[in-house]
């Protein structure tokens, strides 16, 4: 009866895969210092920002990809990635009329009708970033939404103070590539006392074969600020794995806020488990003010390969961390996910609330850190990660470390792991409610309490995504 | 030091593995213990564990582990819980002792009990059939070095259909000041359908500098039999020992354990569950009241191999002063181990902001048709709850004890021995009061018992 209820899982299709066919330069593959240097010298970079490249490049040479994650793949070669690929024509400020019509079918809007939908975009083809919306608007308030590479050229004295602040250089194997290799990526600035108007969002693609993507976001929100960030990704379908390993920083001043949300669908690879994205992303926000707060909120459905911790630093005293996560693996996905609370400041609270569904033959873990230091008197966590097995075949694992060193604290876990029970699908069914729609009924009440946390625009979007991963043509 | 130690058992190795008349493949797992080296905090199971701090002690390595007679085993060591009749089995730095037999067989029931070296000579029928077959040498550095070096311990054997009214309780006791370093390995079989309690004490005498203790201990229980397993941990605070239990579960039998630490040094246990065939149950209890700069380390990994096993664990800690505790629990469900279900439960409390504690529960699961969870939170004591009591009058610390007490009572409500609960009750109590000194015995001076003046053995 299980395969029976379930077969219509594997066949699902991924909506994204289409390929723009485009000019493009690419990089020869490998990674050396003069790749480094030309790709320093491209981008017009200052010379503070080649030295941090080649220091972080000189540091990951010795370094060996971590292997403590609960996936299995084959060792990726570093010198058969191209690191940087560019549309042609972006030269002449002009965009071609083929990524418009990319960005188009991908739902992501960058021409009038953007005013209407409210969402300020910054689309990020390959390497480099096509466009950003809204610009103007944002200006006014004094707000800087622009591409990094564009903000390094502009605001040198805001890189210099806060990039690689939060993730170090030096911080783990994909953190210190990425800060070699980075190409692009979002930069956002609130500035004191500003609530931003509209939701800032970046559109992740990965168009060109062989090439791997290592974009960088940098978020800073000064004194009394508030910002609400959306991510999205696609790629196209390909039988080769393509790396993408960002790094992601959010600093948050003293009572500001910033809300970061993702909707990840990289492709996912195929029924048989070939291709698919590599996704291994360093995130980390630190709450450095105050009554600051960090909230991640994430739905992972793509990838082949997730590897992502988006963790909160709760430095400053009431300072609030927040982490929503569904994550949905199928086939032979592999999802590695979770979070770190580090609680440095006094009445820190953070609440983790992380919901996995495995199905076909797919794993997929939780894996999180609470740690109260010693100071962090009277600190609040509570945990909650739940997994939903849906085949026989696949995995769902829970890895929570806590540590705790004072006793003025509270820290609380709690865990389950079963799957749909016969006995719920078995009350729909005699309700008239067929099985398929029982059990998007109860995936759909069981990710609720993430979902719900998203911003409206995006909430519509991963509840179809979440639908789409588990279902077949429900339209 | 380290590797002086290390040395030490370089030096002494050959002439251990050359030893006659015991068992084989001790070279093999010698070579192994080689290639493992004793873990180190790049190790991920031991990574918040200060192993080399324990190691670096100059520590001796104890070799003579031959049994030795004396008059009356009582005389040497006893741990009086009033009214309580046991089958009474001691184990001195490593070697059994005895008064009258070496190796005891029960002649109404067929029970073997004694020294493990006799047990390999004399039933060897029995001994081979399950030796050196539950243990991996593999796991870990400790367990491959027992397996290749320690020469004698305790054998336990209860027949077929066989249920024994005594409790068997094995002390495994240190004394002398010449720092030793002491391995003893364990075997205890329960044939199908019997059903014992075994009691397993760890003490240490006070004048002991340093030890060092590397227990193995391997349990056979057969299809529907059942075991009762009680540890009590009594140890000083310059002591260490790594105490590693593995359990191999038939069809539907039981395992029920419970761990009580009063005190130790460093101490950790870990407990390794294979359920390879369906129906088994296992239920594993923990507590540990942790003091001064005492580092206790719980581990449990269950191994759901078959189908409709079940498991609890439940493991408390009251941590003070500088203490610092460890939970490692794990529940791995295999591809086809349907029907599973697992709980998993650790709670702690923190009374100072020295005390520390990691807590580490995972599930790992490859089955779908599975009812899985754990739940684990730390803490100090409830505000709102003290208030509660203070505000009926009951003084402060009276109240703090009170609420300590109810925390570990689910623990204590686990013991089927009334005597022993009656006595873990009084033993909780004072030791929650501070009230434990030492006697010239053992560092509880549990002989001194009392019923205390604040009994809430009814709530």
């Amino acid at each position: 009866m299980q395969d029976d209820n379930f077969d219509w899982i594997k066949e699902q299709e991924y909506e994204y895969g289409f390929e723009t066919p485009i000019e493009v330069e690419v990089f020869p593959k490998g990674i050396n210092e003069d790749i480094i240097r030309r790709l320093s010298s491209i981008k017009g970079e200052p010379d503070f920002m080649l030295e941090f490249r080649l220091k972080a490049f000189e540091y990951w040479k010795n370094m060996i990809p971590p292997t403590w994650g609960h996936l299995k793949f084959d060792p990726i070669d570093f010198q058969d990635i191209s690191y940087y690929a560019a549309p042609k024509k972006l030269k002449s400020n002009e965009i071609d009329p083929e990524l418009l019509e990319t960005f188009e079918k991908l739902g992501v809007p960058l021409e009038e009708r953007e005013i209407l939908a409210g969402v300020a975009v910054d689309a990020i083809f390959d390497s480099v970033s096509v466009k950003t919306t809204f610009r103007e608007e944002l200006d006014k308030l004094g707000i800087i939404f622009c591409p990094i590479s564009e903000a390094i050229r502009n605001h040198p004295e805001l890189i210099k103070k806060y990039l690689g602040t939060v993730v170090s250089p030096y911080d783990n194997f994909y953190a210190a590539l990425n800060s070699a290799v980075f190409s692009d990526g979002s930069f956002v600035y609130i500035p004191k006392g500003v609530k931003c108007p509209v939701e800032l969002s970046s559109y992740f693609r990965i168009n060109t074969q062989n090439i791997g993507q290592f974009e960088r976001t940098l978020i800073i929100a000064d004194e009394e600020s508030y910002v609400s960030y959306l991510e999205g990704c696609t790629a196209p379908m390909r039988d080769e794995n393509q790396l993408h390993a960002a790094v992601v920083e959010l600093i948050a001043l003293d009572n500001a806020e910033i809300k970061y949300s993702t909707v990840q669908n990289w492709y996912p690879g195929d029924k048989e488990g070939k291709g698919g994205i590599y996704n291994m992303v360093t995130k980390r926000g630190i709450c450095k003010g105050k009554n600051s707060k960090i909230s991640w909120t994430q739905v992972e459905t793509g990838s082949a390969i997730t590897w992502k911790y988006p963790s909160c630093i709760l430095s400053g005293d009431n300072s609030i961390g927040e982490f929503y996560s569904v994550a949905v693996t199928n086939n032979y996905q592999q999802a590695d996910t979770g979070t770190k609370m580090i609680h440095i400041g006094k009445n820190t609270r953070s609440t983790i609330i992380s919901k996995g569904i495995s199905a076909g033959y797919s794993q997929n873990s939780y894996r999180g850190l609470v740690k109260i230091t010693k100071n962090a008197l009277n600190s609040r966590n509570y945990t909650q990660c739940d997994s939903l097995l849906l085949t026989d075949h696949c995995g769902a694992h829970t890895w929570p470390y806590i540590d705790v060193a004072n006793d003025e604290s509270i820290v609380e876990h709690e865990a389950t792991t079963s799957k749909i029970s016969e006995d719920q699908l078995f009350y729909c069914n005699q309700r008239g409610i067929s099985t398929e729609e029982a059990i998007r009924l109860i995936v759909n009440g069981y990710t609720r309490e993430v979902i719900s946390k998203l911003p409206m625009e995006f909430a519509v979007e991963a509840q179809k995504l979440l639908s789409l991963s588990l279902e077949n043509g429900i339209g | 030091m380290k590797s002086k130690l290390l040395e030490q058992i370089k030096e002494i190795a050959p002439k251990l593995l050359s030893i006659e008349d015991l068992w084989t493949n001790r070279d093999q797992h010698y070579h192994t213990f080689l290639s493992l080296g004793f873990p180190d905090d790049k190790v991920e199971q031991w990574r918040q564990t200060p192993i080399n701090d324990q190691l670096n002690k100059p520590l001796y390595y104890v070799t003579d582990n031959s049994p030795k007679q004396i008059e009356r085993l009582d005389d040497y060591f006893s741990c009086p819980i009033e009214n309580f009749e046991k089958y009474l089995f001691l184990i001195h730095n490593g070697a059994p002792l005895y008064s009258d037999q070496v190796i005891f067989k029960d002649p109404n029931t067929g029970m073997i009990a004694g020294s493990l070296r006799h047990a390999f000579l004399l039933f060897p029928d029995i001994f081979n059939k399950y030796f050196d077959n539950i243990a991996d040498p593999a796991y870990n550095g400790f367990v491959a070095l027992n397996m290749s070096l320690a020469s004698n311990g305790f054998f336990l054997y209860v027949p077929s259909g066989v249920k024994v009214k005594l409790p068997v309780q094995l002390i495994n006791y240190s004394k002398g000041d010449d720092n030793p370093f002491i391995q003893s390995r364990n075997l205890i079989i329960l044939d199908d359908n019997a059903e014992i309690t075994f009691l397993q004490c760890d003490d240490t005498h006070m004048s002991v500098d340093n030890s060092f203790y590397n227990i193995l201990t391997e349990f056979y229980i057969g299809k529907g039999a059942t075991l009762y397993h009680y540890k009590l941990q009594n140890k000083s605070n310059n002591s260490s020992l790594i105490n590693t239990m593995f359990f191999t579960l038939n069809e539907s039998s039981n395992l029920h354990s419970l761990s009580l630490t009063y005190n130790g040094g460093f101490i950790r246990n870990e407990t390794i569950i294979n359920m390879d065939a369906p129906e088994a149950n296992a239920k594993i209890y923990g507590l540990g009241l942790i003091d001064r700069q005492q580092i206790i380390e719980n581990l449990a990994f269950i191994n759901h191999n078959a189908k409709n096993c079940t498991s609890y664990q439940t493991f408390k800690n009251i941590i003070d002063e500088e203490g610092r505790g460890l939970f490692n629990g794990h529940i791995k469900v295999m591809p086809g181990a349907q029907k599973t279900s697992a709980y998993q439960l650790t709670r702690n409390i923190l009374l100072t902001d020295e005390a520390r504690i990691f807590v580490k529960p995972f599930l790992e699961i490859y089955a779908d048709d599975v009812k899985c969870s754990h739940g684990s939170s730390i803490g100090k004591l409830d505000d709102e709850a003290l208030y509660y009591l203070m505000q009926r009058g009951i003084c402060e610390k009276n109240a703090k004890l009170l609420l300590m007490y109810a925390f570990t009572n689910d623990i204590v409500a686990e013991i089927h021995i009334s005597d022993l609960k009656k006595q873990t009750i009084g033993m909780i109590n004072r030791r929650l009061k501070g009230e434990l000194s030492a006697c010239d015995q053992c560092i509880l001076g549990c002989t001194k018992f009392e019923i205390p003046e604040l009994d809430f053995s009814d709530f």
